[in-house]
């Protein structure tokens, strides 16, 4: 089972995966795709060697490289988990809120959750933070350079 | 970017004044991009994707003011170097840089490509994949040949290409945003910083302890610069790689060597200077920034090219000397607010790593407004976040997403003129293809002899510990 979690053996599915995508295309002018092709034939050929690789580790039983999971330090996978979770809901809600007040939300919900001892000092700099960066980004991109962001759906917000 | 919006502010100058506001921008951006690749291993553009190599491992020691102080002393040294080139020498560099035609292109891209020996770290193999996924991913929309839809999967909005900027930020950001994320509970901070008197003068004198290695960085950024469509991002690559191929201690770079943030910074410096020769003497632009200049000089009425020489001589020149006055400006602010911008390194990681999410964003989405851009950023991040812990390193990818862009549309022009003559004639007869194809063999052949040489002390060292 420990060859299954074997990092020659992950890779090499990982790139087999990304040649068979990358290996589709075809036309009658090959300067369309000779490109591409000699790229995914290049990560196909070197998911074979790399499977070699572990098959030649197994014959001989030598020990695999076994990819460190998150299994033993699960609550990093949590915190990982939770700020992807911030990170997407800021995706969604960006059009809808508008970029400005989403970003707040998000850098402050990101902030608190992130603060470990969360003491008022901590929890009030996980606020007012997001807030200062956000009125001085909103100055400097809208107001000086006039980068245009998402404008809210939602409400006739800030933007 | 910058260039391109600082542009409206030029209009109330004279054109003097206003495209050497331009052109100033352009050397400082390529000074500053190498502050955020130091302190938070994200380059700021393409340009500093090598100077994170070496700068990020130093702030990791503890030497982040160091790093920030070289970057900035070596930016002036490249673009006094290529600003003088400019004044001087123009002419003489635009006649060889008109030799170069898609094959010699091509193969510089390959001759760039061999930089993966270097980064690969524990596995060649696996540098090799990484440098083939970002090659793959700048090849999806469409193609140079037809014109044809490739591997957009039905969307419409991969049909205008990945967003070279927004596939960095995803393949350096984003991983290091969630790495952050990962060791927020083991530790607060990037580093521990301790400010030193005297840190300034003392890396001036290191930097300047390697005079080859500094003439060496200034001339390839120099020559690389003014090859139309080349640009920073290549120079300051080739220029690291030179600089390891040449090191008699090869061992140090890529774990926080001074000479890898002196090489990249000065080249790609080097070349922003440079990259304005073309444009000056042809009126064809070295680089984006070159081009937005261009239009800048276009909408004063002054066409770039052999005209302007003779109808605004003024003009040209004083360009030149303001090119030179802010490699010198760059020097300068950068030294003094040194002590400052290593600071960053001391905001608590449970702010600065929402924060760098957020500039990600923003730096994703505002270079086309499109929000697809962003999601492709994060993306990105995520395969790359994962990927690493499977012994890849983020380099190669994006060494794949730099030269994707610049091989590929020479491989398919240099195929159709072959179809007039033959595939061998155009791309293997020449001086400069004989040149960049024996650079490249060199290059490769030196990565193997270097690993060999690795494992045969390797070996060694085991005989001796076992005996």
């Amino acid at each position: 089972m420990k060859r299954l979690a074997d990092r020659d053996f992950l890779t090499a599915m990982v790139l087999f995966g990304i040649g068979a995508v990358f290996s589709s295309g075809s036309s009658t002018d090959v300067k369309d795709w000779i490109f591409p092709l000699l790229a995914a034939y290049l990560i196909l050929g070197i998911a074979v060697v790399l499977l070699a690789r572990v098959v030649w580790a197994a014959v001989f039983n030598r020990a695999p490289d076994v990819v460190d999971g998150f299994r033993e330090n699960w609550i990093v996978l949590i915190d990982l988990l939770v700020f992807g979770t911030i990170v997407l809901t800021y995706m969604f809600v960006m059009n809808g809120l508008g970029f400005w007040l989403a970003s707040f939300l998000m850098l402050s919900v990101a902030s608190v959750y992130l603060t470990q001892k969360k003491t008022r000092r901590n929890l009030i700099l996980a606020v007012a933070v997001p807030l200062g960066v956000c009125i001085v980004a909103y100055l400097v991109f809208l107001r000086v350079f006039y980068v245009p962001l998402p404008e809210a759906t939602w409400w006739s917000g800030l933007v | 970017m910058g260039t391109a919006l600082l542009v409206p502010f030029t209009f109330a100058l004279p054109p003097g004044a206003g495209i050497a506001m331009l052109g100033g921008l352009y050397v400082c951006a390529m000074f500053s991009d190498a502050i955020p690749a130091i302190l938070v291993n994200t380059p700021g553009t393409p340009a500093a994707v090598a100077t994170a190599f070496d700068g990020h491992p130093m702030v990791l020691q503890g030497r982040g003011q160091e790093a920030i102080v070289a970057s900035c002393f070596s930016s002036a040294l490249g673009t006094l170097f290529g600003a003088t080139c400019y004044l001087l020498l123009a002419w003489p560099m635009t006649t060889i840089a008109l030799k170069f035609g898609p094959p010699e292109f091509f193969w510089l891209g390959v001759f760039t490509l061999t930089i993966i020996g270097t980064l690969v770290g524990d596995s060649i193999l696996k540098g090799l994949a990484g440098g083939a996924i970002g090659l793959l991913i700048s090849s999806v929309g469409i193609s140079h040949g037809n014109e044809l839809a490739r591997f957009t999967f039905g969307i419409p909005e991969l049909r205008g290409g990945v967003s070279l900027v927004a596939a960095l930020i995803g393949v350096f950001a984003i991983p290091q945003v969630l790495s952050m994320v990962a060791e927020l509970r083991n530790k607060e901070f990037i580093a521990e910083y301790k400010p030193k008197r005297g840190e300034t003068l003392k890396t001036i004198k290191k930097v300047l302890s390697h005079p080859v290695h500094v003439i060496r960085s200034a001339v390839i950024g120099t020559f690389i610069g003014i090859l139309p469509g080349a640009g920073s991002p290549i120079a300051a690559l080739v220029s690291y790689n030179e600089a390891v191929r040449w090191s008699k201690d090869k061992s140090q770079f890529g774990k926080g060597d001074l000479r890898g943030v002196t090489a990249s910074e000065i080249a790609n410096n080097a070349a922003a200077p440079a990259a304005m020769i073309p444009l000056i003497t042809l009126g064809v632009p070295g680089s984006a920034p070159a081009a937005v200049i261009a239009g800048a000089l276009m909408l004063r009425g002054l066409n770039p090219g052999p005209e302007l020489f003779q109808t605004n001589a003024t003009l040209v020149y004083s360009f030149g000397w303001s090119l030179l006055f802010a490699g010198i400006v760059t020097f300068i602010l950068g030294s003094l607010f040194a002590p400052l911008l290593v600071r960053i390194i001391s905001i608590p990681l449970r702010i600065l790593a929402p924060l760098i999410m957020l500039l990600a964003v923003i730096g994703a989405y505002a270079i086309r407004n499109n929000i697809f851009d962003v999601y492709i950023m994060l993306g990105l991040g995520v395969f790359v976040f994962l990927v690493k812990r499977l012994g890849f390193h983020p380099g190669p990818i994006g060494l794949g997403l730099i030269l994707g862009p610049i091989i590929e549309p020479s491989l398919v022009q240099a195929l159709y003129i072959s179809d007039a003559t033959s595939i061998g004639r155009v791309f293997f007869t020449g001086t400069l293809n004989t040149i960049l194809i024996t650079l490249s063999v060199l290059s490769i052949a030196f990565v193997v002899w270097a690993r060999m040489k690795e494992m045969a002390q390797e070996r060694a060292s085991q005989t001796a510990e076992s005996e």
